[in-house]
């Protein structure tokens, strides 16, 4: 400890600090994923051969060296979609933009809260989801994938009860309907009422396993609800949906 | 100056607790990871550098 804090000096802090941010970056990008689990295998791999290190057991470090590197060569092979979706984000993020769009994303907000509106006038079921910080790629890659841009008329029309894609939930990232028919995982919370249907646990079981905000339409009432952090808030007008989803995806 | 004005209207705009707070415990991991690295990685050079 003592010779980490002599060898300690404005370069080495920098470097910790960098090294910090894309140990980090990496993480939020996995986290919601598979990979999530070969993570995990990485960690044992690593704390098991500093242990071989300091326990100076030169045998068990050598075969643990030549794991690693195998391991390495088989998680880039098994990975590649995922190491190629990660180099093209990182190509196509502004480092430095940390301005949030507000504007735009009042005007995607403005896009949900008509849908629906109309869902809820219709008495048409839905199920959106607006992914905040963590990934949902486990659930987008449930359903089918869209990437479309976000208008009232898409939405109103994924949900239509004789549309191939009513089923399950609309997946939204930023400013696109990524996904629909997404499968999200039920919650098993027994204080939620008994008369919610199957699409209000999927609502509140998604916004306790990840951080997004899931908007419901029932289908039978037309009450119009949303799940955050495993809480559902129901009967909300459109106008009371858009001023907390605002709240909720402004804030930084 | 026009830059200190974005500048401060950019620091207005960070919420220091939520920052720390917000994932805390993958910052924290994140944090030891990148120091246990950067311990093993320079002790690796400084080495190199001895020979």
């Amino acid at each position: 400890m003592t010779s980490l804090v002599k060898i300690l000096n404005w370069k080495s802090i920098l470097e910790i600090i960098i090294l910090w941010m894309v140990i980090y970056r990496i993480f939020l990008f996995l986290k919601g994923t598979k990979a999530v689990y070969l993570l995990r295998g990485i960690i044992v791999l690593v704390i098991s051969l500093l242990a071989f290190q300091l326990l100076g057991l030169p045998v068990l470090t050598r075969i643990l060296t030549y794991l690693f590197a195998f391991f390495l060569i088989l998680v880039a092979i098994i990975f590649q979609p995922e190491l190629r979706e990660g180099l093209i984000r990182l190509g196509r993020r502004h480092i430095f933009h940390m301005e949030p769009q507000i504007e735009k994303m009042e005007q995607v907000l403005r896009e949900i809260v008509s849908s629906v509106g109309v869902l809820s006038r219709k008495k048409i079921g839905g199920l959106i989801a607006i992914k905040r910080e963590m990934g949902l790629r486990k659930y987008t890659e449930s359903g089918v994938v869209l990437d479309a841009d976000i208008t009232s008329e898409l939405v109103q029309n994924i949900f239509y009860p004789s549309a191939p894609l009513h089923d399950g939930g609309v997946i939204i990232e930023g400013s696109r309907i990524v996904a629909a028919a997404c499968l999200f995982p039920l919650s098993d919370n027994p204080n939620i009422e008994r008369t919610l249907g199957m699409r209000h646990r999927a609502a509140v079981g998604l916004s306790e396993t990840a951080d997004s905000v899931v908007i419901v339409v029932s289908e039978e009432t037309g009450i119009i609800s949303l799940a955050i952090e495993g809480q559902l808030t129901r009967r909300l007008s459109p106008n009371d949906l858009f001023t907390i989803l605002k709240g909720q995806l402004t804030k930084t | 100056m026009e830059w200190i004005k974005i500048v401060k209207r950019w620091l207005k705009k960070i919420d220091l607790k939520m920052a720390v707070t917000y994932n805390f415990w993958l910052k924290l991991v994140a944090l030891v990871i990148a120091v246990i690295v950067w311990y093993y990685v320079s002790g690796e050079i400084t080495q190199g550098i001895q020979i």
